[in-house]
């Protein structure tokens, strides 16, 4: 019976992009934030994450694109225990992932075009090979007659936008977005999250954590409320 | 569409040039590099003097004629003089007039008069041809044989001393330069550390963007050679005009010994010191990032 059962379950984790279990999260000597965290995103998968200010949303994002190490609990990323991962596949895991962060976190001497660039950039690609593809991408959102301005001549939404762009256009395989919509009005709300359902259609799993709950009503996505540090997932299974 | 705004995007480099007070770091490297510089053109010239000091020395003695009759003295210059020149044909054999040999006792008699019957040494002097042979032991026997006392004086004592004097100087700077690129390692690293620490944002970003750390290594190491580049050749340029200066006549006459001085050749050396600055900036920047980044943002 056992022995049925356990390919079923290695086919179940190699659909999986993201896997917690019995997941714990302190800094340093504090009390915990996130705790006892069992969640599973199965690819291709649109999912809103929910909660209050201080539930712990941000910290289970950033322990999903490997900002931080858990306390303890098991986090597997496209079906693979990230504490038996080489440091090489840890980079290609990050590579798999595209961030949106509320702070956007564009680097103040480049301008949008090189922000929004950079992942093609960092990993070798030709400035001829990318142009097109960004341009039309900033084109996409907004940024097209800002393309050479600096950041710090952005206002917040148009940065907010900046920072959508750099996530999306080395086309991840998971995209996680904090409050993506926080520093727009409702039409570009409505643009943006067009366009990570577009991805998601192209089968890219989407991770978004927000409090606005208009954007949740708008999409069909699986719902995680998080609230004092505890998740719960109602489809999840447990590996063992 | 967009294509003319495109084509004007301009490539920036990923860590900011203008960043972790760029243009102070670059005036220490070149005070640095101008130091180090000071100190090679002194090596150098340490180098020239002591060679150009032997060489001058090994090719000449001097023939000193010990008279106890002053009246006799001219007929035992002319004795020796014909002796010299005619085992020593293709060499300069000159006699020290009384005047210059009066002038090489005034360091140690001082600038008060003599007395004019106060015996002043006859001198010869010889400067040694490639072709003749420089062997003066035959001299004194053959001399004394037609009556003249000589004392010869072939420098070798001086050239030892000289040599190990120049030795002494080489040594030191050798020392001092060492020193200075020491401290130049040590600034590097520093700054590269400081750098990595006000670029810490930076490097989160292009760390979650899936830069490597050897990519991030590699910006460091570029951005640490051209200031290096930059300072050394600052460093270098000031540290000629110094050395052109100090060389000129006026200054010149400040100086015991002659000052360091320019010379073409010296280029070589100068070129040479500003790549292996540029290269010791690299290499400091690559150790130092390789080591922060690996310990201290190491993915977890």
């Amino acid at each position: 019976m056992f022995k049925k059962k356990k390919p079923k379950l290695k086919i179940a984790l190699k659909n999986e992009v993201v896997r917690f279990e019995r997941l714990g999260m302190r800094y340093g000597r504090g009390p915990e934030i996130l705790s006892d965290v069992d969640m599973c995103l199965q690819n291709g998968s649109f999912t809103f994450l929910t909660g209050p200010s201080g539930a712990g949303k941000s910290t289970l994002l950033k322990l999903c694109y490997l900002e931080l190490k858990q306390s303890r609990g098991l986090i597997s990323l496209f079906g693979t225990d990230i504490s038996k991962m080489s440091r090489k596949a840890k980079h290609s895991t990050r590579k798999k992932i595209g961030v949106i962060l509320q702070d956007f976190r564009l680097i103040d001497h480049l301008t949008i075009f090189e922000n929004v660039a950079l992942p093609l950039r960092v990993s070798g690609e030709k400035k001829s090979n990318y142009t097109k593809d960004v341009s039309e991408l900033l084109q996409w959102v907004g940024l097209g007659a800002r393309m050479d301005a600096l950041p710090k001549t952005l206002s917040g939404g148009e940065k907010q936008r900046a920072a959508i762009a750099r996530a999306v256009i080395s086309k991840p395989d998971l995209i996680i977005a904090d409050e993506p919509t926080g520093n727009v009005d409702e039409v570009m709300s409505k643009r943006l999250l067009s366009l990570f359902t577009e991805m998601n259609r192209s089968g890219t799993t989407v991770l978004i954590a927000t409090h606005n709950k208009k954007l949740i009503k708008g999409v069909k996505a699986n719902i995680l409320h998080i609230e004092n540090g505890i998740l719960i997932d109602t489809s999840f299974e447990p590996s063992t | 569409m967009q294509d003319n705004t495109v084509k004007n995007l301009t490539s920036n480099p990923l860590l900011d040039p203008k960043g972790n007070d760029a243009g102070s770091l670059l005036f220490v490297l070149s005070i640095v590099a101008y130091l180090a510089t000071i100190t090679l053109m002194f090596s150098l010239s340490m180098n020239r003097i002591s060679a150009s000091w032997n060489t001058s020395l090994k090719n000449t003695a001097t023939v000193q004629i010990l008279v106890d009759n002053p009246r006799l003295i001219e007929t035992q210059v002319d004795i020796t003089l014909k002796n010299l020149k005619e085992n020593y044909p293709n060499s300069e054999v000159t006699a020290v007039d009384k005047k210059k040999s009066l002038d090489m006792l005034k360091p140690w008699l001082g600038n008060s008069v003599l007395p004019d019957d106060l015996p002043i040494p006859a001198l010869i002097s010889i400067k040694f041809a490639k072709e003749d042979n420089k062997d003066l032991a035959y001299l004194t026997p053959d001399l004394k044989a037609e009556g003249v006392i000589i004392e010869i004086d072939d420098h070798t004592r001086w050239s030892e001393q000289v040599k190990r004097s120049a030795t002494a100087l080489k040594v030191a700077s050798s020392a001092l330069l060492i020193l200075i690129f020491s401290i130049a390692i040590l600034i590097t690293n520093y700054a590269t550390k400081s750098a990595l620490l006000a670029q810490k944002k930076i490097i989160n970003i292009l760390l979650q963007v899936g830069a490597k750390n050897i990519f991030i290594t590699k910006l460091f190491i570029k951005q640490a050679g051209v200031r290096g580049l930059v300072s050394g050749f600052y460093g270098v340029s000031l540290g000629c005009v110094t050395i052109i200066l100090i060389s000129t006549d006026r200054i010149k006459e400040i100086f015991i010994i002659a000052p360091p001085s320019f010379h073409w050749p010296d280029l070589i050396y100068l070129l040479t010191f500003i790549i292996g600055f540029s290269l010791n900036c690299s290499i400091s920047a690559g150790l130092t990032s390789t080591n922060i980044l690996s310990k201290k943002y190491r993915r977890k």
